[in-house]
């Protein structure tokens, strides 16, 4: 499938996924790389930050990725907004959020249908052939260096509202 | 451009909250601290009354902990000499982490752990918002300095000396 038609499909199921079919989706797990002046994983209010939120089970800080681990309660939506809104509230920034959605939600996100969580569509940008993980793409969600380079390669990003989470397949 | 502004106003509003929130303490008495050692033994703040003690709230995850673990390391044997010991609190979850980080940093002052992480009671009560924090406390159990350097801790030690 070619981008521009995989974009199309992508698009009109939004749509109707939006108006008619709303899935309970879901994701398992979660890597937050935070960003800011001081050490992110050294501190207790990121940390409860991120516990705090109704979706979460667990928060682990990972010293080797430099990155929290977290883990998310079964069958709650997950929001990756409220996880960015956790993060600056705590006085930091997102650097980089990948998700890791549960297997039914893979298989209908690999043939191109988005999905609905917490009131968020979730679209990928590129056909997801490989891998677990996902990447949140979006203004606060990455560096303002990724940003830049990624709103030129998709033009999606620039027209962005808050109620659309645009992901990409993690490279390896 | 102002991001970078306003990630730098960000850091530096929330470094002098929370240092001012931990120098409080300086002047209050030390809370009690109760905790295993790696070998399981219970080791007490009490226990080490009549001495210097400096209090390190650290963790395995901790980048800057690890590297402060360095200072102290270079410092320890010139501090033990002087009558200041060094009791380290971890906040690791993980007990694995925790002795893997003691081996890897050759730590070989006292150590401690606390495994609710940021939800134990001492944490509270010690009021630490980060870490590594560090408070260094009198023969007499009062807390003297907040996050002293190496240089402090000599110099407020050779005051108190008559």
């Amino acid at each position: 499938m070619s981008q521009s038609s995989f974009r199309k499909v992508a698009g009109l199921t939004t749509t109707l996924l939006f108006f008619v079919f709303p899935l309970c989706a879901q994701f398992s797990q979660g890597r937050l790389q935070a960003t800011g002046l001081t050490c992110a994983l050294c501190s207790k209010s990121i940390h409860q930050a991120l516990d705090q939120l109704p979706f979460t089970e667990s928060v682990n800080p990972d010293l080797k990725s430099s990155s929290f681990d977290i883990r998310f309660k079964m069958g709650q939506p997950v929001s990756a907004l409220s996880i960015r809104t956790a993060v600056e509230d705590a006085g930091f920034f997102v650097g980089q959020l990948r998700l890791e959605p549960t297997s039914d939600i893979m298989d209908s996100l690999r043939s191109g249908n988005p999905f609905q969580s917490a009131g968020i569509i979730y679209r990928l940008l590129e056909e997801w052939r490989e891998g677990k993980r996902l990447l949140v793409i979006g203004k606060g969600f990455l560096t303002e260096k990724e940003y830049k380079r990624l709103d030129g390669r998709y033009p999606e990003l620039s027209k962005e509202v808050d109620s659309v989470v645009y992901l990409l397949p993690e490279k390896k | 451009m102002i991001t970078s502004i306003r990630i730098f106003l960000l850091a530096c509003f929330w470094f002098s909250v929370s240092n001012a929130a931990a120098q409080f303490l300086n002047g209050k008495k030390a809370f009690p601290l109760v905790l295993p050692d790696p070998s399981g033994k219970v080791i007490s703040l009490d226990s080490l009354q009549g001495k210097w003690v400096l209090v390190d709230f650290w963790a395995s995850w901790c980048g800057p902990c690890r590297l402060a673990n360095r200072t102290v390391r270079k410092y320890y044997p010139q501090w033990k000499k002087n009558g200041i010991e060094v009791l380290g609190v971890s906040l690791d979850e993980n007990r694995t982490g925790w002795i893997k980080a003691i081996k890897k940093d050759r730590i070989h002052w006292l150590q401690v752990n606390t495994p609710a992480q940021w939800d134990s009671q001492l944490v509270l009560q010690w009021n630490v918002e980060r870490i590594p924090t560090t408070y260094l406390i009198d023969p007499s159990g009062v807390i003297r300095a907040t996050n002293p350097d190496p240089k402090e801790i000599l110099s407020l030690i050779s005051k108190s000396k008559p």
